[in-house]
């Protein structure tokens, strides 16, 4: 008997991708390892970018939630700028994240680590991006930024922002560790890895989302892609100036 | 199958899977590292009771949720999502008339369908978070298995709101007072809910969920959107010049609201 032999055009093979994708992804999100770290490990054509389709796609979708309470335009804005702020903070991560693996013992390679954050983040990313139908409810059900109420209805999303930000970064700092575990052996090393790599991502991510805000938009402050002088003092200095004021 | 096999043109595909698990050999592994193969297919958890699977599918809701979970797997399992969709719809209507019959008038059609059409949505709004938080907690499921979780649990919340709504109407008819009344719909309703929460258990039991508190995370999330929607969609209780209020307010603001102005009505009086 003949094999069915399916039609090679390009339909075909993007639907073929993303079926493919959409397999990959369900077995990652259910913990399965040996998946991830097919990924991590780095192969061929598709699982280079995969994890980017995904971050993108998440951090695109929670972006405009974030923003949408402020204004349509906003929530257009923050949904470029937050897988921005993600592929940034790994890319310039990227050799010091390598590089302080190896000092802390661990045997992954300088790719293997970089592949390692940015599966992590893509994961953070889904997961932000699967709350941004309730983040987009409640920003639009809450008083806007014109009315009285404005301060509430910004501090209570803030903390529900907050809230999933944290949630989501649990989820991925949890699962990298247990691929670091699989892929170097020793649960003390990849313990001790994904700590240094999560202060390092902390410390730069904070002041690159500084360099790229606004995001939530204050009310009363214009809606712009960036401030007008983006890189005009650090995250930390406005941190310890308001430290002085209080 | 899992993944579809790769047509022979493409050469720059992934290389076929090994069953074992074992990575391909261009991959870089370390020699110390051991591939993991593939969980095996675990034999699905015994039921509390066999003749479950028998029970009619009304029986299983309340008493089995974990037999009607195995029949969206079988051949009708589009049937029975239609089905438990349906009940969900009606149970939460058939509250919604006891809501109603507070205030009358408009609010005979205006309660039921703001109830059951928000109740929809919540499950909508809520659903992409609910796929995350169950394939995080490690259980084997596809979209359809989460959809059927959720409508079954929305259907056994309503079935339950239907079978406390006589109660609530004896209470609805016997009381004026919005902020004493509507704190007694919104714990009918919370009941409902926590009982109903025993389909998620059921269903990360039967698609080998290794943890469960993720579930009951996206529960609190679920409450709380549901919560808001009930102010989005005011006025329930009570009457008012619009259908919709069309107003922004956060739910905790507007119970605060109608608690301090029936107060001041009732010092008046």
């Amino acid at each position: 008997m003949t094999p069915c032999r399916r039609p090679d055009t390009l339909h075909y093979r993007v639907l073929f991708q993303l079926q493919f994708l959409w397999r990959r992804a369900r077995r990652i999100l259910a913990d399965d390892p040996a998946t991830a770290l097919t990924v991590v490990r780095g192969g061929r054509g598709i699982h280079t970018w995969a994890p980017l389709v995904f971050l993108i796609a998440g951090a695109s979708a929670y972006g405009a939630a974030m923003g949408a309470w402020r204004d349509p335009k906003l929530a257009g804005y923050v949904a470029i700028k937050l897988p921005m702020l993600l592929v940034a903070t790994a890319l310039v991560d990227a050799v010091a994240n390598g590089l302080w693996a190896r000092r802390l013992g661990s045997r992954i390679g300088l790719g293997e680590s970089c592949r390692a954050v940015l599966m992590a983040f893509a994961l953070a990313a889904v997961v932000l991006g699967s709350f941004a139908p309730v983040l987009f409810f409640l920003a639009r059900s809450l008083p806007g930024p014109e009315v009285a109420e404005a301060r509430t209805a910004h501090d209570a999303l803030g903390l529900a922002h907050v809230a999933v930000i944290a949630l989501a970064g649990c989820l991925a700092v949890a699962r990298q560790s247990h691929w670091l575990a699989t892929l170097d052996g020793r649960a003390s090393t990849a313990t001790r890895v994904v700590a240094t790599w999560l202060g390092l991502n902390l410390v730069v991510g904070a002041q690159i989302s500084w360099n790229l805000r606004p995001w939530f938009g204050t009310p009363g402050l214009p809606v712009t892609f960036l401030r007008a002088d983006p890189f005009d003092g650090t995250f930390y200095e406005s941190v310890f100036r308001m430290l002085g004021n209080t | 199958m899992d993944e579809p096999q790769a047509p022979e043109s493409w050469s720059s595909q992934p290389t076929p899977r090994d069953p074992r698990g074992v990575p391909p050999p261009h991959a870089t592994v370390p020699p110390h590292s051991v591939p993991h193969a593939p969980a095996p297919t675990a034999p699905r958890p015994p039921l509390d009771d066999p003749e479950d699977l028998e029970r009619p599918a009304f029986d299983q809701l309340l008493r089995s949720p974990y037999a009607l979970l195995a029949r969206i797997d079988g051949p009708n399992g589009t049937a029975v999502l239609t089905w438990l969709a349906v009940i969900a719809i009606a149970g939460h209507a058939v509250y919604g008339l006891v809501v109603g019959s507070f205030s009358g008038g408009d609010q005979w059609w205006a309660a039921p369908t703001k109830i059951a059409i928000g109740a929809a949505l919540c499950g909508a709004i809520c659903f992409p978070s609910l796929y995350i938080l169950v394939s995080q907690s490690g259980a084997r499921t596809r979209a359809r298995h989460v959809l059927g979780m959720l409508l079954t649990m929305s259907a056994s919340t309503a079935v339950l709101l239907a079978g406390f709504a006589p109660v609530a109407w004896i209470f609805s008819q016997s009381s004026n007072t919005i902020s004493w009344l509507a704190p007694l719909h919104y714990l009918v309703w919370f009941v409902s809910v926590l009982a109903s929460k025993r389909v998620f258990e059921a269903g990360l039991r039967r698609w080998h969920a290794r943890r469960g508190a993720l579930v009951g995370l996206w529960l609190t999330v679920f409450v709380v959107t549901c919560l808001q929607m009930t102010t989005t969609l005011r006025p329930i209780l009570g009457t008012a010049p619009r259908a919709l209020d069309g107003e922004r307010k956060f739910f905790l603001a507007h119970w605060g609201e109608t608690i301090a102005t029936e107060a001041r009505a009732a010092r008046r009086d």
